[in-house]
Order: C-alpha cells, then sequence, then structure tokens
C-alpha cells in the first residue's frame, strides 16, 4: 500500500484522465475488487473502470510513470487469483467493455471486447447459426478477456481444445502503454511471430487484451448424451480410452468419482447408484445421422467394458436429467463443509485411474475429504479438497495434501493446471513441474516485456521476479 | 449487530463463485461488482472483521439493492444472502437513528392506518384540484428531482378515488368466510384491485370480511426498522386472530405476513400465534387455483348465449358440494369456471404474465397465476423472457434509485414488447406501476396494457 499522499496523487491524476466516477477510491469499492473466485483477497489502492482501449492505454502510461501495480480484471471468477491486486496498486476493471463488435458469418468470426460475458458470446452467435466451443463452468457470469487471459478450458475441451484453439486475433495494451495488433480474422498467419498464442494464457502478465477475434464453428445440429456407470473406477478409465480407440470423439466426456456420486445424491436425490466407483457422462455432437452412429458405438463399448448400468437419453429433457447430476457436484459438495478448494490437474488420459487412487491415498493420510470429478476425456481432474478455510490448523493439512496432489500429477507425468492457470495459488509449486532453465526464461520475457515490472506483479512466478 | 453477526457463519459459505451476479437484475445493467451479492457479501464481512466503517458509502451499498431475492434463490451454497441483507440494514439502523423524512414516512404514515387514509385523501383532493399537474408542468417538473418526478408519476398515473373497499358483495351460498388483507398499495392507490378481489371471492362462494388491518410491514423491514415491523405484525396478527384464512392480493404483503412466523420467532408472547398465523396467509391466486374459481362475465361485452349462471347451489363450479364448508373444501386443486367471461367471439388475446419477486421466489407461487389465466377464453398465454425477472420497481427502490430502477425496468419492458402481448398481468401493485412506467418509456407508442391479475379475473376485464 503507497503512502496516503502518493495514493491521493494516484487518485487525481487518475481522474485526469478517466471519468472520476469511473474512478472508485471508497472502502467498499476497494473490497469488492479485491477477490476473485479463491479463498484469497487483497486491497487495490485504487479501482479504474476502463471504458475504451485508449483508457487502458492511458492507465497503463500513467502507472508505468509512476510505478504503480496494475491488475487487470474481468468478472473476477479465476480458480488461481489471477485477478488478485496482491501488490495493491491500480484494479482496471474491464467489465464495461462488452460490447460484440461484429460476428461475421461469413469468415465464421467474432469480435468482441473483454468484459463480454461467455455465454452471451455464445448465444448471440448461436442466434447466427453458429457456436463458440469453449465452456468453463463459469461461462454464465465469466469474460472473454479473462478466458483469454487464462486460457480457460471446460468438459468440450476434447473434442473442441480450449479458449487458445479459438483466438485468431487480439489487440493488446502493453505494459508501456502502447497498442498492438496480432493476428486477424486469417486461419492461416506466418506474418511476423506468433504472439497471439504468447498472450493467450499469460495471466494478465505481459498486456491487457482489449479486443478478441475468435474463430467460430458451424453450430452442430444434433445432440446425444448417455451416462454409464461402473462398479470398478478402473473400468471408467479404461472405457475412456476405448471409446476414443473406437473413433469417437465425445465432445464431453465427464468422470464423476464415488464421492461427488453420492454427495449429489444427498442433495437431489436422483436415484444414482451410490456403490458405483464411476460415472462417466458422455455427448456426441454434429449431424445427427453422425451423431445416432457414434452413440450407438459408445453404447456397445460402454456394455463391452461391464458397465454397470447404462443410460441413453432420447430427447434434450432426458439429457438435462443425466446432467443434472453432474451440474450438482458443484452446488452439492459447497454444503457439505464451510469452504472447498478446488484443484486443477491435467494428467496424460491412461494415468487417470492412477491419479484417482493417489488421490485417494492422500485423502487418508491427511483425513480431508476432497471430491474427485472433472473432464476424463481430456485427463483435466479436478480433486476438491472440502475444508473450512477459517480453520488454521486444518489449512496447514490442506497445505500439504495440495503439495502432495501435485508432486503425485507431476510424477505421473502432468501438471499443475489444466485451466485454471498459476496465479498466485499455485506459485509455490512451479518448480514442481518446470525446470529452472525454463523458468528463468520466462522470467526473461517477462522482464522484456515489461521492465518495470508493473503488470500484475508477483503473479505466476512470485516476488521473485 | 448481534443478529447480524449470528449469520456471518453462513455468510462465510459464500466461496465467492460469482454465479449470482448473472441473475442480479443491477449487476445485468451496470457490471458493477459493488451491487452484485458477493460483493455486498464481502463489505458485510469487512465490516464485521472490523476492517470497515459504516460510513456513507457503506450505507449506499447495503441499499444499492432492490431485494428481489434472485441472487438466494440461485446460490450453490445455499447463501442466505437477502436475509443477511435485511439483518445488515436493521443492524444500521440500530446503531444510527434513520432519517427524519424516512422516519416520518415509515412509522409516521405507513405505520397509522388513519393517518395513511388521510393521506390518500389528500392525495385525492390535490389531484381533483388539478394541484398535482403544478408539479408536472413544463419547468416546475424540469426543476424537481428524478426521485421526486417517479414519485408523481407512481402516484397519479391513474384517478385516486381513496378507499373504497366498504360495500363488499355476499356469496350467494357461502362456502365459507375468509379474511382479505388488502396491502396499502393497492387499498390506497388501486381501489379497483380490492374489489375485483372481493368479487372474485364472493362468486367463488366466499363470504368476505374485512378487518381494517395495519400495513404488513414489508417496507419497515426492508429500511432495517424491525421494531416496527413486528409491532405491526403483532397488531395483524391480533386482528385475524379468528378467522381460518387470510387471503391477499399483494405479492409483498403476502410474502409479509407468511414471514411473520419467522419475524416473530424468537418472541415468547407472539411466536406460536406468528407460526398459525403465517400457516393460514394464501396469496389470491394461491387460494383460488387451490379451491376453486368462478369468473365473472366481462364488463361491458353482452354474453352471448345463455345467460350469466350464478356459481351455484348446484356445486357446477367446482364439482363440490355446497355443504362443504371451507374445512372440507381444503386447499385441493380447484376448477375454473370461466363460462361468464366473455370476450369477443373467436378472438386470441395474447396475454404475459410477469412473475413479481415477493411472489415467485418469496413464496413459490408461479404455477397458480399461470393456471388461472390459461383457463380463460380466448387468453393465449405467451411467456417473455425470464418471467421471474425483478422489473426494478422494488417498492420504494424506484423513487430512491430512479436511474437504476429506470434501466432495469426497461429490460423488463422489451422483454414483455418482444412477446407481442397487448397485456400484461401480474400481481403487485408496485409491479404494475413500474412496468407501466417502464413501458411508457420504452414502447415508442405501442400499447400495452399492464393488469393487476385481480383486476384482470374479477373485473372481466375487457381486452
Amino acid at each position: 500500500m503507497p503512502s496516503i499522499a502518493a495514493q491521493d496523487m494516484l487518485v487525481k491524476e487518475l481522474k485526469r484522465i478517466i471519468d472520476p466516477k469511473r474512478v472508485l477510491d471508497t472502502p467498499e469499492a476497494l473490497v469488492v475488487y479485491s477477490y476473485d473466485a479463491t479463498t484469497q483477497q487483497s486491497l487495490p489502492a485504487v479501482v479504474v473502470k476502463a471504458s475504451s482501449t485508449a483508457e487502458v492505454s492511458g492507465v497503463l502510461k500513467l502507472a508505468a510513470r509512476l510505478r504503480v501495480p496494475v491488475v487487470p480484471r474481468g468478472a473476477g471468477t479465476g480458480l488461481s487469483g489471477g485477478s488478485i491486486p496482491a501488490a495493491g496498486g491500480i484494479a482496471l476493471v474491464l467489465t464495461g467493455m462488452d460490447k460484440i463488435r461484429e460476428i461475421d458469418r461469413e469468415n465464421m468470426v467474432a469480435v468482441c471486447e473483454p468484459g463480454v460475458i461467455t455465454a452471451d458470446l455464445q448465444k448471440a452467435v448461436e442466434r447466427e447459426g453458429l457456436f463458440y466451443p469453449p465452456d468453463p463452468s463459469s461461462l454464465g457470469y465469466c469474460t472473454v478477456g479473462g478466458n483469454v487471459a487464462e486460457n480457460a478450458g471446460g468438459p468440450r475441451g476434447i473434442k473442441y481444445g480450449v479458449t487458445k484453439d479459438y483466438v485468431l486475433g487480439l489487440e493488446v495494451v502493453l505494459p508501456g502503454g502502447e497498442v498492438v495488433r496480432l493476428g486477424g480474422k486469417q486461419i492461416k498467419n506466418v506474418t511476423g511471430y506468433n504472439f497471439v498464442q504468447f498472450f493467450v494464457g499469460c495471466e494478465g502478465t505481459l498486456g491487457v487484451v482489449t479486443e478478441a477475434t475468435l474463430k467460430l464453428l458451424p453450430s452442430p445440429p444434433a445432440r446425444r448424451t448417455v451416462a454409464a456407470t461402473f462398479s470398478k473406477l478402473e473400468r471408467a478409465a479404461e472405457t475412456v480410452t476405448a471409446i476414443l480407440y473406437s473413433g469417437v470423439i465425445p465432445s464431453t466426456l465427464e468422470l464423476m468419482d464415488q464421492k461427488s456420486i453420492n454427495y449429489v445424491e444427498d442433495y437431489l436425490r436422483l436415484g444414482l447408484p451410490r456403490h458405483v466407483e464411476a460415472m462417466l457422462i458422455i455427448e456426441m455432437d454434429g449431424m445427427p445421422e453422425a451423431v445416432e452412429a457414434e452413440a450407438a458405438r459408445v453404447v456397445a463399448v460402454c456394455r463391452d467394458m461391464g458397465a454397470a448400468e447404462l443410460k441413453i437419453a432420447r430427447d434434450s429433457a432426458e439429457a438435462d436429467q443425466l446432467w443434472k447430476a453432474r451440474r450438482a457436484v458443484s452446488p452439492a459438495i459447497s454444503r457439505v463443509r464451510p469452504s472447498k478448494i478446488g484443484e486443477d490437474i491435467s494428467v496424460p488420459r491412461s494415468a487417470i485411474p492412477d491419479m484417482v487412487r493417489e488421490i485417494q491415498k492422500i485423502e487418508e493420510r491427511f483425513n480431508l475429504p476432497i471430491v474427485i470429478f472433472g473432464h476424463a476425456g481430456d485427463g483435466n481432474l479436478h480433486p476438491n479438497i472440502l475444508t473450512d478455510k477459517r480453520d488454521p490448523q486444518e489449512m496447514e493439512r490442506v497445505e500439504a495434501a495440495i503439495q502432495a496432489i501435485f508432486e503425485a500429477a507431476v510424477r505421473l507425468g502432468g501438471t499443475l493446471s489444466g485451466e485454471h492457470g498459476i496465479g498466485l495459488s499455485k506459485q509455490r509449486f512451479l518448480s514442481l513441474n518446470l525446470s529452472p532453465e525454463t523458468i528463468n526464461f520466462m522470467k526473461a520475457v517477462k522482464k522484456a516485456v515489461d521492465p518495470a515490472g508493473i503488470l500484475n506483479p508477483g503473479k505466476i512466478f512470485g516476488s521473485d521476479m | 449487530m448481534d443478529s447480524l453477526r449470528d449469520l456471518q457463519k453462513s455468510l462465510w459459505k459464500c466461496n465467492k463463485c460469482g454465479s449470482c451476479t448473472s441473475v442480479c437484475p443491477l449487476y445485468a445493467q451496470t457490471k458493477d461488482e459493488a451491487l452484485s451479492a458477493r460483493g455486498r457479501l464481502a463489505v458485510i464481512d469487512a465490516l464485521l472483521d472490523g476492517g470497515l466503517a459504516p460510513g456513507k458509502s457503506y450505507e449506499e451499498c447495503l441499499y444499492n439493492c432492490i431485494l428481489c431475492q434472485a441472487c438466494s434463490a440461485n446460490c450453490a451454497s445455499g447463501v442466505p444472502t437477502t436475509e443477511i441483507f435485511l439483518a445488515a440494514r436493521s443492524a444500521l439502523t440500530r446503531e444510527r437513528k434513520q432519517p427524519l423524512a424516512q422516519r416520518l414516512f415509515f412509522r409516521g404514515l405507513l405505520a397509522r392506518p388513519d393517518r395513511l387514509k388521510l393521506g390518500v385523501s389528500a392525495l385525492c383532493l390535490c389531484q381533483k384540484t388539478g394541484l398535482h399537474r403544478l408539479a408536472g408542468s413544463g419547468v416546475v417538473s424540469r426543476l424537481l428531482p428524478l426521485s421526486v418526478r417517479r414519485a408523481r408519476d407512481f402516484l397519479f398515473d391513474a384517478p385516486l378515488s381513496g378507499f373504497r373497499v366498504k360495500d363488499i358483495p355476499k356469496a350467494d351460498h357461502p362456502r365459507g368466510c375468509v379474511a382479505y388483507f388488502p396491502g396499502c398499495a393497492v387499498s390506497a392507490l388501486m381501489p379497483q384491485v380490492c374489489r375485483s378481489t372481493c368479487r372474485l371471492l364472493a362468486l367463488s362462494g366466499w363470504d368476505v370480511v374485512l378487518p381494517e388491518n395495519y400495513c404488513c410491514g414489508m417496507p419497515h423491514l426492508v429500511h432495517g426498522d424491525e421494531e416496527t415491523a413486528r409491532r405491526l405484525a403483532r397488531k395483524n396478527i391480533t386482528l385475524y386472530r379468528d378467522v381460518e384464512v387470510v387471503v391477499t392480493d399483494c405479492a409483498t404483503c403476502g410474502a409479509a405476513l407468511k414471514g411473520y412466523e419467522k419475524l416473530l420467532s424468537g418472541d415468547s408472547g407472539y411466536g406460536e400465534m406468528a407460526r398459525l398465523f403465517s400457516a393460514k396467509v394464501r396469496d389470491l391466486t394461491e387460494f383460488l387455483a387451490g379451491t376453486g374459481v368462478s369468473l365473472p362475465a366481462a364488463a361491458g361485452a353482452a354474453p352471448t348465449g345463455s345467460a350469466p349462471r350464478a356459481p351455484g347451489p348446484d356445486g357446477a363450479v367446482f364439482g363440490r358440494p355446497p355443504s362443504a364448508g371451507y374445512a372440507a373444501a381444503g386447499l385441493t386443486p380447484g376448477g375454473v369456471d370461466s363460462s361468464h367471461f366473455h370476450t369477443s367471439a373467436g378472438e386470441v388475446h395474447r396475454v404475459t404474465y410477469h412473475d413479481p419477486c415477493h411472489l415467485a421466489r418469496g413464496q413459490g407461487v408461479r404455477r397458480q397465476p399461470r393456471q388461472l389465466l390459461k383457463a380463460i377464453p380466448g387468453v393465449k398465454l405467451v411467456e417473455m423472457e425470464n418471467p421471474d425477472a425483478c422489473c426494478g420497481g422494488g417498492g420504494s427502490f424506484l423513487f430512491t434509485h430512479p436511474g437504476l430502477a429506470e434501466k432495469v425496468g426497461g429490460a423488463k419492458a422489451r422483454a414483455i414488447l418482444n412477446t407481442g402481448a397487448g397485456v400484461v398481468v401480474t400481481e403487485c401493485p408496485g409491479c404494475v406501476k413500474q412496468i407501466k412506467l417502464s413501458l411508457q418509456r420504452e414502447s415508442g407508442g405501442a400499447r400495452v396494457k399492464v393488469v393487476h391479475l385481480a383486476e384482470f379475473l374479477g373485473s372481466g376485464f375487457t381486452l
């Protein structure tokens, strides 16, 4: 926190370039822009709500001159602390830049501002018969800018990839305030460095995205959902591979472990079998004929693999019923203990059963309930530790359990985060996963782009920059 | 502060996921985190932890909320947001005096039926003499703050006639007796709604009694004056002690009356009485859909074919023996007899329904109003997008926060206009007024009528 005089000057200078109504420093404003969806919190010195690229640029120029940290923020729904103003400074809120500038049907691209809510973009392009696949569970309230900054994924990753696979072009404001435009509507483009991807997943440490050009697909006309339960977890995991090997790439392939099934059952009483170790929810989408054929094959594979029970939705209402269980996992486990800490490891698909067994051992060792669900199709698992963040003794155990989970994931050839980012939450573990040379290279790049270290300092690499 | 501190544990259940922002009508319009439930909870938490002082901006933060309850209904972790916000307002009011103007209005006027009547008479006089037009004339109007202009529009958008629920029609062959609870807003500003409700009840075979009730207390509760709300609750509970069922046609009153149980749960004298009282409160649509209803003939529309039938001794209306009293009739699903309700032959009228917050989320009543509307011949119920999204009225919110109310109201008006319906029906006087104002601004000449459901059903509303 800067001195009061310095803060007053910062506010005064900001109000000179931004409408004073959008420069906030009441205690309440500082509190409400101090958090994201993690358990951490840190107050900014001032909040600025930007309404244009020029304003973003102006704020960064001023911040560079005054050497004040700037933390870009979308809807604050991130799960790694990326948008938390850890070093104080300016919380640069981009939710006001929420226009979809263009939906280009001929070239199948959308151009939008960073504050557009992901679900709003999806609905808007759907009205044009188009499809924007990335689907983080927070899609109803997270923003496109945040999705780009964190390279958000979602259940559809297995077939459709993640946010990075849809970003064709970006307008980015660099830490010095310069505005650069990278990529564009072209599918192929090798003019200059492929720096579009450089900024995707940069966690707001390299630049502020002020416009994104996103690739769209034709909207798939048909969907089919199948749910299968397995008495043994290994069988469920093997089934995932068998389905893919049979030639079908489902649009989603979700796994729920026994605990998540039971918590959902406690919560909604859907009649789920409590004794099975795993449930898979598999969805196919595409042309109706193809979807029918794929569904038939998936059902056959599940039978061959010895599924305990198999449910095939005949219409969208029945599909909703099947999805209800998966969607209820989060609310169901949120009610069990005061807090839940969701991790986001990603392992090679073949390592899923081993990873789940490892987590079960960790659960016993640290005596903490851990629920496992996630995107089995792409190896991205979300072990959720149910705890009480206000119990310091228990939180020590939680920290140790998290470390053990990461160690196991890395040992099995996995990575710390599939779709949430490193931010504040996982920086302590970075060296588990990346070599010193790799980390040094990343730091050198960060220093080259942001020599003053004003943009989202303290993230990914910690304070040791 | 203690009751708020008691709630801090449930506040901690908020894992700040942000999903409340996706249903908050104010966040949708402003994208302002301080208006979201998650934001307000964080501010209250900071206050309780001593990191924040309850200054002016804290008060603003607490009151920048319509209390539509969408966040609490949507919260995955089950955080009782609305309850926490009310407790925070109440704690603040206990700590600092309410502003004089507020105290005068809520305690001095709304909580005093005699003065309220006097006030309404004064308003009527104002309107009859044309005095109110003074506030509408060009220069004066421009000088008035938006909130006062809003209050003027709210009060004077239709001719006022004062309290007129004196001559209650009698049921021909009564099935039993119900007590009516007319809210302050309907009786002061829409007496035709009160008359319609009484008529509907009488036509459906109920004798109506009308104790001179007090304000339900909701306005006091939302402004942090729990003490006055409790006082009013005790008075109403005593007044309605001897009746078996209390029917109200105001969504807000219904929610307040059903909430007496909770409001007085710790009250040694009234706790049990409050529980019994709340259990006998029914929203009008809940009651009619449950016990059966006979709709009257449309005013002015001469019935074709047979002469109007009295809902009658043959029990044709409900398929239930006339001797069955209320207790026997119970609240089982009943029929709707609309044989007297005439619209021009063959015509289909598109009607849309807006769910008031205090009815849909406050009381869980969504099916019954639709069931009644669908039973009317010639009425085609067309659902608008998000019919249970708040209209932005929020009782006094539309005066205290006219700018925000206007934005939220605009979204509601556009959803209504998109249905192509000629009539929008709802069951809350505040919603009726707010939707009227919003449609006037948004419609650009399209005429959409806004009607209270009781009026629509009970007066044989001419389509």
